[in-house]
């Protein structure tokens, strides 16, 4: 039956909906794959060095292998937001006769085969490399003392995520990182030298420390099996526990009050902030405004290159992630849009002003910090501002008429690749280097500044002509009101 | 509110599912319509609704064109599926959009609401839920009501009593008689429940395959017989 249920878990794998979309789709999602997994080789690769230049008080190895129990407990608080444990592919079969043990397996193999279990494998598979010299130590006892800590880690999560009550899970993980926090802070040197006497022992292949080390893992697992034995309530208790939303908030009344647009803009707050996937993407613009601001302290002048990324962080926080998307956030009710008495035109236009204001508020917030740095990028910025608002919109909505891909706005919120096609990822990149050639343009122009004023300039414009070009996207889209209406409704 | 349609015709790859000559609904009739899967129920109501487009022929609302004008949707009540609920909404926050989209203020909604008090049997309106989270029932109800609420020239529903629990598919179907007899609109009801359709419909068309093989009227269940008639000799 195990292996039954793996076959299962395979063809479910080999069947999903996510490759069978589009061999463009398979093969992005396989280039940063390897990218990231390369990234992280290399990572373990150069850290050596650059430990050695900036920290030299002590040996790399000592910095990383001293503070594994920090690793560790980032790497459980990095699970506990982004990983679930793999309850819904158990599901399916809590109420077939299959003994509890061989589905208490089965959910412990398949939640070890999410991909968050391998960064850090790669990484110290190359750090491991560089820092432990084989006359003193086995790499491969290195790499599985490490494994040893994936496993626990992951045990954990498991035992967290299985609790009826999660928070308590939460707060225990919360005060351990603060007991250690604690001991870090004022033993640090003593507690540094315990770790890397553990480890390095661990590499030499001492029975004890082997023993005690694997049995963290072996213990916890063992937990968790048990309490699959016990059955998976947790799994249905999820769905059918009773949770209740607060309605209308402040900001909720606040908006729904807005002259013109007011019952528009709410629905467009509220599909952005109620659902997992939209509200990931909506919200995004805080680290991704956050990320301006240091790549612009960091980087200091503008180039052609730094542009286009400083650009690509701008857009992207002014709703560029959310609004690539157009039309197809909306998808799921697109038939009680088109049957009610609701202007195409009005729609979309209420939809452009709230995400203007959305971006004048992150700039009226943003702006005065870059002033106080460093006044001179105040033309950079309202021009980026201008381009991305003006023309990106533009662009967003003109191009949002030809998506067509159903997307699930509750949908899973990380990885999820719903509604990416070639052609939407070309056009984003088209978008984002746009800016290069209006860059080098306006630096040709005989006036100061050019290289800002261009891009400021275009944008404006797209701004000023919005009802235009509205009502042109609104003709567009009448045109392929059919075909949208069905492919939304089919899948 | 009168329905005009004429030569309409629907094909899907050359495969044709639906194929009416002329039909005239007239106002103030309560049109139920009947016919097994594939018979060309939801289809016939998108076409009205505009949510599909005509491979030939034409559908006139009020003797204007559906597809070459919006006016109709003001005077038009629907719900056929989930496409038109609004997941990341409360029921409350939906009818109150909806009512908006019909020019009804939010108080007119919630005084409209009480009507609908039995119906909504306590389940539907404060409890803190998305509609996402409702089952597949109050979904139902929800969308019904949104339907309903804003007491339309026209109303078009789509397997109305699926889902329903008994109680609640005798309060909506006597709900629809007293409506039609009071505010004299037109409805299209398309159902698999002939027993509920014959009870309160003034005409019944039964479809199949994508044509109308009968029309007609009927009165305080007359048609019943004739329906099962037909059904059992199609289960045979």
């Amino acid at each position: 039956m195990f292996l039954k249920l793996i076959t299962q878990s395979f063809r479910m794998f080999r069947r999903s909906e996510l490759y069978g979309r589009s061999m463009f789709v398979i093969i992005l999602l396989g280039f940063f794959a390897f990218f990231i997994l390369g990234q992280l080789s290399l990572a373990g690769r150069i850290l050596p060095a650059l430990l050695q230049e900036h920290f030299p008080q002590h040996q790399p190895a000592e910095w990383v292998y001293g503070f594994l129990l920090p690793i560790l407990l980032t790497d459980i608080w990095l699970r506990l937001f982004i990983q679930s444990t793999a309850a819904s592919q158990v599901r399916p079969y809590v109420h077939l006769p299959v003994s509890r043990s061989v589905l208490s397996a089965y959910w412990i193999l398949r939640s070890w085969l999410h991909p968050i279990n391998l960064y850090l494998l790669v990484f110290f598979h190359s750090f491991i490399r560089m820092t432990i010299n084989p006359e003193s130590g086995s790499h491969a006892l290195g790499l599985v003392a490490i494994a040893l800590l994936v496993a626990f880690s992951q045990g954990l999560l498991m035992w967290i995520k299985s609790m009826q009550n999660k928070i308590n899970g939460f707060v225990a993980i919360g005060i351990t990182t603060l007991v250690f926090t604690w001991i870090y802070t004022y033993h640090m040197e003593s507690v540094i030298a315990l770790s890397v006497k553990w480890f390095v022992q661990f590499t030499q292949g001492h029975t004890p420390t082997i023993l005690v080390w694997a049995a963290l893992p072996a213990a916890i697992h063992l937990v968790v099996f048990l309490k699959g034995k016990q059955g998976f309530y947790h799994i249905f208790d999820e769905g059918s526990r009773e949770r209740t939303v607060s309605g209308s908030n402040r900001i909720e009344r606040i908006i729904a009050s807005v002259p013109g647009f007011g019952p528009y803009w709410l629905l467009e707050w509220q599909l952005a902030s109620r659902s997992r996937r939209s509200k990931w993407n909506f919200y995004l613009m805080i680290p991704y405004a956050i990320a301006f601001i240091l790549f612009f302290l960091l980087t200091g002048n503008v180039r052609p290159g730094t542009f286009v990324i400083l650009f690509f962080l701008i857009a992207g926080s002014y709703g560029g992630f959310h609004l690539q998307h157009a039309f197809s956030w909306e998808s799921h009710f697109f038939d009680f849009l088109a049957t009610r008495n609701i202007s195409l035109y009005h729609f979309i236009r209420a939809k452009f002003w709230f995400f203007l204001t959305y971006a004048v508020i992150q700039m009226m917030v943003i702006l005065p910090i870059l002033a106080w740095i460093d006044p001179e990028v105040i033309l950079f910025y309202v021009a980026i501002f201008l381009y991305a608002c003006g023309f990106g919109f533009f662009f967003y909505l003109w191009t949002g008429v030809g998506n067509s891909a159903r997307l699930n706005a509750n949908g899973s919120a990380s990885f999820n690749m719903e509604g990416v096609t070639g052609i939407k990822f070309i056009q984003v990149m088209v978008l984002f280097l746009s800016i290069v050639p209006l860059f080098l343009i306006g630096r040709l122009l005989p006036i100061p500044n050019g290289h800002y004023l261009l891009p400021g300039i275009i944008g404006l414009a797209f701004i000023l002509t919005h009802q235009w070009w509205i009502r042109s996207i609104v003709r567009k889209f009448e045109k392929k009101k059919y075909i949208k209406l069905n492919l939304y409704r089919q899948k | 509110m009168q329905i005009n349609i004429s030569q309409l015709q629907k094909s899907y790859s050359g495969n044709l599912v639906l194929d009416i000559s002329e039909l005239q609904i007239n106002p103030g009739e309560l049109v139920g319509i009947v016919g097994n899967n594939g018979a060309g129920k939801t289809t016939l109501l998108r076409l009205i609704l505009d949510l599909i487009k005509t491979s030939g022929g034409s559908v006139e609302i009020n003797h204007e064109n559906v597809q070459h004008s919006t006016a109709w949707k003001k005077q038009t009540g629907s719900f056929l599926d989930e496409g038109f609920l609004i997941g990341f909404l409360t029921p409350e926050e939906y009818l109150e959009f909806n009512g908006y989209t019909y020019g009804l203020s939010p108080e007119e909604v919630t005084s409209r609401l009480s009507e609908y008090t039995s119906f909504m049997n306590g389940e539907l309106t404060g409890k803190g839920k998305y509609i996402r989270e409702l089952s597949t029932g109050n979904k139902q109800k929800a969308g019904i009501i949104a339907a309903m609420l804003c007491d339309p020239p026209l109303l078009l529903l789509d397997e109305p009593f699926n889902f329903l629990d008994p109680s609640s598919q005798i309060i909506i179907k006597n709900m629809l008689r007293d409506k039609n007899r009071q505010l004299n609109n037109t409805m299209l009801i398309s159902s698999h429940n002939i027993n509920h359709l014959a009870d309160i419909c003034t005409r019944i068309i039964l479809l199949e395959k994508g044509q109308i093989i009968k029309d007609i009227p009927n009165s305080n269940k007359s048609q019943l017989e004739e329906l099962e008639h037909y059904f059992s000799s199609r289960a045979v």
